[in-house]
């Protein structure tokens, strides 16, 4: 058993699924694979951890003229919370802005 | 009791090559014309650990043979592991005649609470920096 910690090992991979042919169009789905994984081992002990996400990006659809196209495949929930959150995180920033402002101008006043 | 006790990698390198693209794209499904492929996201993550350990031993009795000498006080062991994982759906893709569409689905209970928590949110730092601009 080899002995020692290992840095933790990024995952980030583009995957390509089976093509799937309907009528005419054939449609070839693609996806990304994020995680890390890591491993420990020691005179006394070992031990791992390894999480891993799959988020499907896009669908390339191939016409019977051979034209291609790329369909994003987006998460709507995901980019409205985001979009939630990044409107939160500037009020937060404008009105803490605005109290120091009246704490400087209530000083001076 | 084996001393440096080994936890089987199989589930963990299973676990990785089961998640390719079939899992966030699922079967697709036939309606009349219309074929219908299930888009999701999916996420898991699996921990796992062994130890050993061994009381201080005794000495070798120098007069009797290594064979005889006291055995160790006391050892243990043990290992876990643990695992989860969750499935988020997230839209579809439609292919009817020529067309391919993808179909989004908003997941309507998370967007309204996000809303009010946002909505709350706000209201607090807006009514505190009213308050203190009132206060001058």
């Amino acid at each position: 058993m080899t002995e020692g910690s290992s840095q933790p090992t990024k995952i980030d991979q583009q995957l390509a699924g089976p093509q799937i042919t309907v009528g005419g169009q054939t449609v070839q789905p693609i996806a990304r694979l994020t995680g890390q994984r890591s491993e420990n081992t020691g005179p006394s002990g070992s031990g791992g951890t390894v999480w891993a996400r799959l988020t499907p990006v896009e669908v390339v659809v191939s016409g019977p003229g051979g034209a291609e196209q790329h369909i994003a495949v987006a998460n709507p929930t995901a980019q409205a919370l985001r979009q939630m959150a990044f409107f939160a995180a500037m009020i937060a920033v404008a009105s803490t802005v605005l109290i120091l402002i009246a704490r400087l101008l209530g000083r001076r006043g | 009791m084996d001393e440096n006790p080994t936890v089987a990698l199989e589930p963990i390198e299973d676990l990785l090559e089961r998640l390719n693209v079939r899992s966030a794209f699922g079967e697709p499904v036939q309606e009349g014309d219309t074929v219908l492929i299930p888009v999701a996201t999916v996420a898991c993550g699996f921990g796992y650990g062994s130890g050993y350990g061994r009381a201080p031993g005794k000495k070798p009795d120098q007069d009797k043979p290594a064979e005889a000498a006291a055995p160790d006080e006391g050892e243990g062991g043990g290992a876990g592991a643990g695992g989860g994982g969750w499935v988020k759906p997230q839209g579809y893709i439609r292919i009817s005649g020529d067309e391919v569409r993808y179909e989004p689905i908003m997941n309507m209970s998370m967007i309204p609470l996000a809303g009010m928590l946002t909505g709350a949110w706000c209201l607090f730092w807006i009514s505190a920096a009213v308050r203190a601009f009132a206060r001058r």
